[in-house]
């Protein structure tokens, strides 16, 4: 597709909402540097950034402010080599080392440096995230198998909860399951998990059990291939597991 | 209260300073940031979430991700505001879709839109406070399906197809309210570019 044909997308590009031929188009004329696309998209990125304005405005709590503030606290606090007094120093030094034929093993050391900086950098944040979205999950799941919790509909009347399960996909880590009101089992039956290719037969993924509150919470290790997998699923099989389903799966999770 | 959006946006110069105390690692900075865009990123990620205790452990991924990757920002011809309601109202949709099992779509998309390098080297044709300004005029201006459809995109991220399902309305109907709204908004920031 032509630039023309794609910038009335570009809003919506920015926002993670095109649909599919355009969201590809876009990507692909971004990807080879497509002068017109990507001014239009980091226009757009601006203008749609401006819609949160609409929002309410909300005082957070003053708490906020301190656990912020602890991100910096426990980052190194420069990742600058120098700074301008000690790069006077380090100038003259460098002279010095240039004549030894040291310069270029420094700068493969600091090279190095900046790079394994970046990297626990890179680690932190996602160990940050992983660690805030599996409390949000552990909380949301402790609730919800807690005896009492009933779901409430809309006409007031109240259910028992069905077996429920949410699903984290990772193409580098796996498959996390975690899975609240699962019937207990009888003896030598175990549940197992499976990834469903697209157009293809279920793969195993793992034998499981939950605990006596109907909670589990089940890893596939290892790489996958996330838009080549149709859904995760679950049925009860011997406690040998199975190559195969041979019962209805009881949950099965699109993705 | 649209002032604080027009006042954290207004001083350019305060933030390309402040963009450049973070790249040089001044823990101060991180909370001069947070003064300046605190509010409104709490602000967005909790209309979003619509959860306070959620929306506190987004704030606090926003701040840790701008940290983490503003050696990548332009401080000269950067737009540092955008990029971090950028990364709040991603962190926020991320959430969002993560719980609604829309966790694929949400990896493939919103993550090359945030970096920084995407919010560098614009033509400095209006000042940010001006754009937003006229974009939160614009808005008011819609008819209600148009902010409705403009309201489920940014604060649910949901695509035309979803929100045809959700307002159970035709997909050609809503992409209609859709593209007009869009064309309203860039007219309204158009006129103002040329006024």
């Amino acid at each position: 597709m032509m630039c023309e044909e794609l910038k009335e997308m570009y809003e919506l590009y920015a926002m993670g909402v095109s649909g599919d031929p355009e969201r590809n188009e876009i990507a692909a004329h971004l990807a080879r540097g497509c002068d017109a696309c990507t001014h239009g998209v980091k226009l757009a990125l601006q203008t749609v950034s401006f819609l949160g304005s609409i929002a309410p405005m909300v005082d957070p709590p003053a708490r906020l402010r301190a656990r912020v503030l602890a991100i910096a606290a426990s980052q190194p606090k420069s990742n600058r080599f120098w700074n301008w007094q000690q790069a006077w120093m380090a100038a003259a030094a460098a002279l010095t080392l240039l004549s030894l034929g040291l310069w270029n093993q420094l700068i493969g050391i600091d090279r190095s440096l900046d790079e394994a900086r970046q990297q626990i950098l890179a680690m932190t944040e996602s160990q940050e995230k992983d660690r805030a979205t599996i409390q949000r999950a552990r909380g949301a799941l402790s609730f919800l198998n807690q005896p009492e919790t009933r779901l409430v509909t809309s006409s007031g009347s109240t259910i028992e909860l069905p077996p429920k399960a949410r699903v984290f996909v990772n193409r580098r880590s796996g498959v996390l399951l975690m899975a609240g009101n699962l019937p207990k089992l009888g003896p030598g039956k175990i549940y197992e998990m499976w990834l469903i290719p697209k157009g293809g037969a279920p793969v195993p993924a793992g034998l499981f059990q939950p605990d006596e509150t109907g909670t589990a919470m089940h890893i596939r290790p290892g790489e996958m291939d996330v838009a080549a997998t149709a859904a995760v699923a679950i049925s009860v099989e011997p406690e040998s597991g199975s190559t195969a389903p041979t019962t209805t799966p009881i949950l099965v999770m699109g993705l | 209260m649209f002032f604080p959006i027009l006042f954290a946006l207004a001083d350019a110069k305060a933030d390309r300073e402040i963009a450049k105390r973070l790249k040089n690692r001044e823990q101060d900075a991180l909370g001069q940031l947070y003064d300046r865009y605190g509010r409104l990123v709490y602000s967005i990620i909790f209309r979003i979430v619509k959860n306070s205790a959620v929306a506190e452990d987004l704030v606090q991924e926003t701040f840790l991700r701008v940290w983490n990757r503003v050696q990548g920002f332009d401080e000269e011809k950067g737009a540092l505001g955008p990029w971090v309601l950028t990364v709040a109202r991603n962190r926020a949709i991320d959430y969002l879709r993560s719980i609604d099992g829309r966790m694929s779509q949400s990896m493939y998309e919103l993550s090359g839109n945030e970096s920084p390098e995407m919010f560098g080297n614009l033509e400095k044709d209006m000042l940010n406070s001006d754009r937003a300004r006229v974009l939160h005029e614009a808005f008011k201006k819609l008819n209600e399906n148009q902010k409705t459809v403009i309201e489920l995109a940014y604060f649910e991220g949901l695509s035309q197809t979803e929100m045809a399902e959700k307002m159970n309305q035709p997909l050609g109907t809503v992409k209609t309210w859709v593209r007009t709204a869009l064309q309203a908004l860039r007219n309204e920031l158009g006129e103002a570019l040329t006024a």
